[in-house]
């Protein structure tokens, strides 16, 4: 095999996975890793450590738009955040002495379960009848943000948010114990939880995703699950795919982006169960 | 706020993306990659975990990557473009610190350095307690 070729076939697929990570609100780990592994028989460590870069290239590749653009709500990212990096070292911690396989079959039922709820709210362009909790009104969460579809800026209410950090808590922990999805939790916790919107969600985690990986990558690396030669065509290719999916996000609908996120739900927890019954991938 | 933050993150993203672009460059031109793996023949030597082998196949610390970068070892260069990339998640926090502290926002001061120490502390001090290090 040349080596030009997987640098390139990584580079496309990372592209990929950067585009569907950023509108999603998930790392674009969940396509990389399974390509590293099934076509390429990369050992599992090290597809890990290419999905915790993978994670924070989608997330730094991303927020800078959605930052600029005042679709994240900084502040609910980085209050949560205190759960999820917490979490995340956690979770690395003691990762080496954890039978994965049991969390990958729970974090796939969990995934599989939660796909119902949101089927139920697939029509639903704008959370309604959501007034704040005691907590996002000392903190001041509740906000709006400019929807470039509905050509107007809509404000939002946040709800249930200890419930939200609970979540979070966990998501960190998975996160930092299997090195991918906790994104897909994030988007749940805030969305289905906190009942922001679909659009605000998928920003927002973005933009934490990149911190809950952070807090463990340093962890990954010092252990030698970084290859260089496997990471640089992913950072590569997921920079400039969450470059483009931030483009396809700011002009779609919410109920787009949940459909979107639904579909992708259901890839992630198929990957899981397989992982679970030991399908190396 | 905004702007600053996103700008910060743009910077670190073009800073990473240029530091792993000229170490794929410096790989190419000098057909190697400095270590043990051999990246102009066939790669699958450079596929494995530098925990299989005895010889160094790409350095992981942070004295292994100084060292290598002394030497133009395109790996090393490499992994000083992904420490960059991990850096931007924590250099935004620590923007977010400063612009609300601008702000006089006692609350998320108290929030945000909390998650900066956190992220300092599994940088620095998490990875180099031995029983985490697998």
């Amino acid at each position: 095999m040349a080596p030009l070729f997987f640098l390139l076939f990584m580079f496309a697929t990372a592209i990929a996975a950067g585009i569907v990570g950023a509108i999603v609100g998930i790392g674009g780990g969940l396509l990389v890793t399974p390509v590293l592994t099934i076509i390429f028989g990369v050992d599992i460590h090290l597809a890990i450590g290419a999905s915790i870069i993978s994670i924070i290239a989608t997330s730094s590749g991303g927020a800078a738009a959605y930052v600029r653009d005042r679709v994240t709500n900084i502040r609910v990212g980085m209050f949560l955040e205190i759960a999820t990096t917490v979490g995340a070292i956690t979770g690395a911690a003691v990762a080496a002495y954890i039978n994965s396989q049991v969390l990958f079959a729970l974090f796939g039922i969990i995934l599989m379960l939660s796909i119902l709820p949101s089927i139920r709210k697939r029509k639903e362009e704008l959370p309604e009848n959501v007034e704040n909790d005691s907590w996002s009104n000392k903190l001041k969460l509740s906000t709006s943000y400019p929807d470039q579809r509905l050509k107007r800026e809509v404000p939002y209410k946040v709800t249930r948010t200890p419930i939200g950090l609970g979540i979070m808590y966990v998501a960190g922990l998975i996160s930092g114990l299997l090195g991918i999805g906790s994104g897909a939790f994030k988007v749940l916790a805030m969305e289905g939880a906190m009942r922001l919107p679909m659009k605000v969600s998928t920003t927002t985690s973005n933009f934490m995703i990149g911190v809950t990986a952070a807090a463990s990558a340093g962890i990954y690396f010092v252990r030698g699950d970084v290859n260089p030669f496997i990471v640089a065509p992913v950072a590569l290719g997921i920079l400039l795919g969450a470059n483009l999916g931030t483009r396809i996000l700011l002009k779609a609908k919410n109920t787009t982006v949940r459909y979107v996120f639904i579909f992708v739900l259901f890839g992630i927890a198929v990957e899981m169960i397989a992982k679970a019954l030991g399908v190396g991938i | 706020m905004e702007l600053l933050l996103s700008r910060t993150l743009l910077y670190g993203v073009l800073a990473s993306t240029g530091i792993i672009v000229i170490g794929l460059v410096l790989m190419s031109a000098s057909g190697s990659t400095g270590y043990a793996c051999d990246s102009s023949g066939d790669p699958s030597s450079c596929l494995l975990s530098s925990t299989d082998v005895t010889t160094q196949l790409y350095p992981s610390s942070l004295g292994s990557i100084f060292s290598g970068l002394l030497a133009l070892k395109p790996f090393a260069v490499i992994q000083l473009g992904v420490i960059v990339l991990l850096a931007t998640p924590v250099v935004r926090v620590g923007t977010s610190l400063v612009l609300f502290a601008d702000e006089k926002d006692r609350a998320f001061v108290a929030i945000t350095l909390f998650v900066l120490v956190v992220l300092i502390f599994s940088f620095f001090v998490v990875p180099s307690i031995p029983i985490f290090k697998a």
